[in-house]
């Protein structure tokens, strides 16, 4: 049997994913403090040797899943930036944002929650102000958008944006199987990227 | 030297390097029948078996083998490689012919050589199945490669073997694997050293096809154990000592 090194790197790959996606799943079922190392092991299905071959411990596994967090916070920012309009960046976050909370309100749930920690909880305050950050530079990002787009107070307008969006998504996650979504998607993008077509 | 090893008996020196997805006990039938002519040294491959695992970011196969001879001091020997020990023996064949007297390569893989579609497919299912190590070795063993050790008596050892490697495997920490350029395939005229090529009738196909590569290779034997698959070190000890000592006495 020939083996390489991609074979092995997806080995690797493989047995990561499918840490952080049972931790994911603990950590929202139950809570990371109530979690341990030992339950993710086992619901890994793998010893917890072999996880901490992987893995130094539980806060590694919480930081990972905030970078990825960002990363993917990041990717529809830049997606959105790639296009040429400011119209149509606007309509592709609401469009992605709106659609990622709708695949997996869970998991927006679980990062709203970890940016609403109460500031005595060392560990997971630090996590909770790294996101904070990250969505203030993404943010920024939006003001230009918003600037391009020529509108009166560009800073004023994509913070109401925000606070809209975010309602959306708040809302889709609390009751994701009753929120009329396509009708508030349209409502949103009317509101912020038409009326500024003409 | 970390690797660990074993030597046997007196006499020439037979080095014999294992597969993948086993370690070198796949040689326990056959060292009991080398050892009445030959002094046999087997070793686990670094990562597997008793071996370490690698605490570099690149690993050496064919460095390792040179290491491990210049240890026990052994300036020329004969090397049975199996599979990727196949892959490694050609290469250190190529690098160092001084050091090699004889080369047996049993069912070798062989760097640079394009395995089929259905060979990365097969080994693609494998790794997606991780880190379910029981799935992982279940998917492996149904290959066609395994079908007669798996209908046999060493069906359970095998099982074994291979748990054990996938479980080493899983343990393995981000390395490179180096191997010389160009890829072996694109050197094997080159290759001056006495060959021998044996390979088990049912064995994949994409196996088969790479002792073609060898065509160009001055000194070539070929010999096809009939109804062996991958695993004829365990299923076929008789018939692969008789074609290595025959081979080396001419």
């Amino acid at each position: 049997m020939p083996r390489n090194q991609e074979e092995n790197e997806r080995i690797r790959n493989k047995t990561k994913e499918k840490i952080i996606q049972t931790a994911m799943e603990l950590f929202i079922r139950q809570g990371y403090h109530a979690t341990s190392i030992s339950a993710v092991a086992n619901e890994a299905g793998i010893s917890k040797g072999l996880l901490y071959n992987y893995y130094k411990g539980k806060e590694e596994l919480i930081a990972t899943m905030v970078n990825m967090r960002i990363q993917n916070v990041a990717e529809v920012i830049e997606g959105a930036r790639t296009l040429k309009n400011p119209d149509k960046q606007l309509k592709y976050i609401i469009e992605h944002a709106i659609h990622n909370v709708y695949k997996e309100p869970q998991v927006f749930r679980f990062y709203l929650h970890l940016q609403t920690q109460p500031i005595e909880d060392e560990v997971l305050i630090k996590y909770s102000q790294i996101l904070i950050e990250e969505n203030a530079r993404q943010f920024e990002i939006q003001c230009q958008i918003f600037e391009e787009l020529g509108v009166d107070e560009p800073k004023k307008r994509s913070l109401y944006f925000s606070s809209t969006l975010q309602g959306v998504m708040l809302m889709i996650s609390t009751y994701p199987n009753q929120f009329p979504i396509e009708e508030i998607k349209e409502q949103v993008v009317s509101e912020f990227c038409d009326t500024h077509l003409k | 030297m970390d690797l660990h090893y074993e030597t046997r008996g007196k006499g020439p020196v037979i080095v014999l390097l294992h597969s993948g997805g086993v370690d070198m006990r796949e040689w326990s039938y056959l060292v009991p029948l080398l050892v009445k002519h030959f002094k046999v040294i087997t070793f686990d491959a670094r990562g597997v078996g008793n071996s370490p695992s690698p605490t570099t970011s690149q690993v050496d196969y064919v460095d390792d083998l040179l290491k491990l001879l210049d240890y026990l001091e052994e300036p020329q020997v004969s090397l049975v490689g199996h599979s990727i020990g196949g892959q490694i023996a050609t290469e250190f064949a190529l690098m160092y012919p001084e050091r090699v007297e004889n080369l047996i390569l049993i069912a070798p893989s062989l760097s640079g050589f394009e395995y089929s579609h259905e060979f990365k497919k097969y080994l693609d299912n494998i790794n997606q199945a991780a880190p379910d190590i029981n799935k992982m070795v279940d998917l492996s063993l149904k290959g066609s490669l395994y079908k007669v050790v798996m209908a046999g008596e060493h069906r359970d050892f095998m099982v074994e073997m291979h748990r054990k490697y996938f479980e080493r495997v899983l343990q393995w920490p981000a390395f490179e694997m180096i191997w010389p350029a160009p890829p072996a395939n694109k050197r094997l005229t080159n290759l001056t050293v006495k060959t021998l090529l044996l390979i088990g009738g049912v064995d994949f196909k994409d196996n088969h096809r790479v002792l073609n590569c060898f065509d160009v290779a001055s000194d070539v034997c070929n010999y096809e154990i009939i109804n062996a698959d991958h695993m004829v070190t365990l299923t076929h000890p008789s018939e692969l000592y008789e074609q290595i000592t025959n081979f080396i006495k001419e």
